[in-house]
């Protein structure tokens, strides 16, 4: 239900209001449909506006992000200066066909529910599109496990994934209930980006959108034994060959407290 | 004045929003009243999600918080469903503190409609000497609440042994305090307690969105000093104990 558009002296205004699951929202009325403001007791959103704001030491000693970095090529995760600020992380060529990890997640610090409503969104670009035995995802998974998430994967996650090519994938596994590679039908584009979000409203049957509009609505993706979860975007490849690198504008998470 | 309630689908939702003090805010309509999004110039939200969130460094060289720590007493990120940070004495028979502040930078004032919120518990109740401070006040200056302790000027609840909740306010010259709430905090029971400064020389006090002490005139508009949250427990030189959770902080005001 849409709530009404706010207006202006000059006319409609790009940001609106709607109700999602009984919660209203701001959002941008564009192409990505961003949620521009969720109205939620329990809220993060981190821009990368500058030196990875809330994310800290070098060491990853501190702060709300943690690197991933595994290989010894090496991957790279570091903040890149575009409108907005970005986070990038990229994998390389690597010597002998390395496995590699270039990723963010809480350094398996979960405190996100989803039985309380939970919301992902974030804003990404795939700038260079997955080769060979490579992965990138993006969402929310409990402990990292670096393994390739079309064979495994964290126990309970929420994924978009992309598996070797720019084709968009949804994997679910609430350790109980899998749902993998389920296509959404979209192919990525390398350097376009996307608004991508996960809706844990009813944990028995999450639901996916890409710039707004629902995915692989045909599919009930059973998350209703999950338990705390973190935020994880993450370029990963086993052993052997394969490129992906991708940018991340925003990640913004939300839920209710009890 | 309320702005009227949010419908969704013919269903009174949990989100509401209401008018306060000349600003409208969202809030929870539930057992604890949260605030969720105040509409300020100046708002500062942080939830502990993790690792202490805008908090940084281990020697508090950055950051938005600062440790405030004596002897073997500690803070740090508990990873609960929706983040906690817990403040920690230990049962040492010395002098501790575990208290979470600006590191006395204190940038809010009280004339600009000043509002303090925490969703709190007491892990542990305080026990012999040991204090709990929930609110805000000028540069942390550890001791017995009283004149010039925790702070030279502040608006605290507080907690003593047996779990009691008063309020005490310091203008630098009158302590109004220990002025019972009529609450017991039971060890892990949680509450949303708030800070209304926007009239200063009427200070009000909520405990999960009811207001408490209305009795008393808490008048702080002698205060020129600006302030800074602060958070926790303290003890003398002995073998008391007190653990204080807090899930989020969040503060505002206006800028000008």
């Amino acid at each position: 239900m849409d709530i009404g558009k706010l207006t202006n002296d000059h006319g409609l205004c790009a940001t609106r209001t709607r109700w999602v699951n009984q919660h209203p929202e701001e959002y941008h009325n564009g192409t990505y449909k961003e949620t521009c403001q969720p109205i939620a007791e329990c809220y993060y959103y981190d821009d990368f506006w500058t030196r990875w704001d809330r994310y800290v030491a070098a060491d990853n000693s501190a702060g709300f992000w943690e690197r991933q970095l595994t290989g010894a090529a090496p991957p790279t995760v570091g903040w890149i200066a575009g409108a907005g600020g970005w986070v990038e992380m990229a994998m390389t060529a690597g010597g002998a066909g390395e496995a590699q990890t270039a990723g963010i997640d809480c350094a398996d610090i979960l405190t996100w529910n989803p039985a309380y409503g939970l919301q992902f969104e974030t804003k990404l670009v795939v700038s260079v599109l997955p080769t060979l035995v490579s992965e990138c995802w993006w969402g929310v998974a409990n402990a990292n496990v670096e393994t390739t998430i079309v064979t495994g994967g964290p126990t309970m996650h929420a994924f978009f994934v992309l598996d070797g090519s720019g084709a968009l994938l949804v994997h679910t596994d609430d350790n109980a209930v899998s749902s993998g590679s389920v296509a959404t039908g979209i192919t990525l584009t390398a350097g376009v980006g996307a608004c991508f979000r996960i809706d844990f409203t009813n944990p028995a049957s999450v639901k996916f959108y890409v710039n707004g509009v629902r995915v692989c609505a045909t599919t009930t993706f059973v998350m209703s034994a999950a338990t705390l979860m973190q935020p994880m975007l993450q370029c990963f490849k086993a052993a052997g060959q394969g490129l992906g690198t991708m940018a991340v504008d925003y990640v913004r998470l939300w839920q209710e407290r009890y | 004045m309320s702005l009227g309630r949010l419908l969704h689908d013919g269903q009174a939702a949990a989100t509401r929003t209401r008018w306060n003090n000349n600003h409208p805010e969202a809030y929870h309509k539930g057992t604890y009243s949260e605030t969720i999004l105040p509409v300020a110039c100046n708002a500062f939200y942080d939830d502990f999600w993790t690792r202490l969130d805008f908090w940084v460094a281990a020697d508090n060289s950055a950051g938005y918080w600062t440790k405030e720590l004596l002897d073997v007493a500690t803070i740090a990120h508990l990873a609960e469903a929706c983040g906690w940070c817990r403040c920690s004495l230990t049962n040492a028979h010395e002098t501790q503190h575990a208290v979470l502040d600006c590191g006395a930078i204190c940038t809010y004032e009280l004339d600009y409609g000043l509002q303090f919120e925490a969703r709190v518990r007491a892990h542990v109740l305080p026990t012999g000497t040991s204090e709990i401070y929930v609110g805000m006040g000028e540069t942390f200056n550890p001791g017995t609440i009283g004149a010039g302790s925790p702070a030279a000027t502040y608006a605290l609840f507080t907690m003593v042994a047996g779990g009691a909740v008063s309020i005490y306010t310091n203008d630098g010259v009158t302590v109004t305090g220990p002025i019972a709430t009529g609450y017991t905090q039971v060890a892990d029971d949680i509450g949303t307690v708030r800070i209304d400064i926007t009239n200063p020389a009427n200070v009000k006090f909520y405990i999960n969105g009811t207001r408490i002490c209305r009795a008393t005139t808490f008048n702080l508009s002698a205060v020129a000093a600006t302030w800074q949250p602060m958070l926790g427990p303290w003890k003398d030189d002995d073998a008391s104990l007190g653990v204080l959770d807090i899930d989020y902080v969040r503060i505002w005001q206006e800028r000008y």
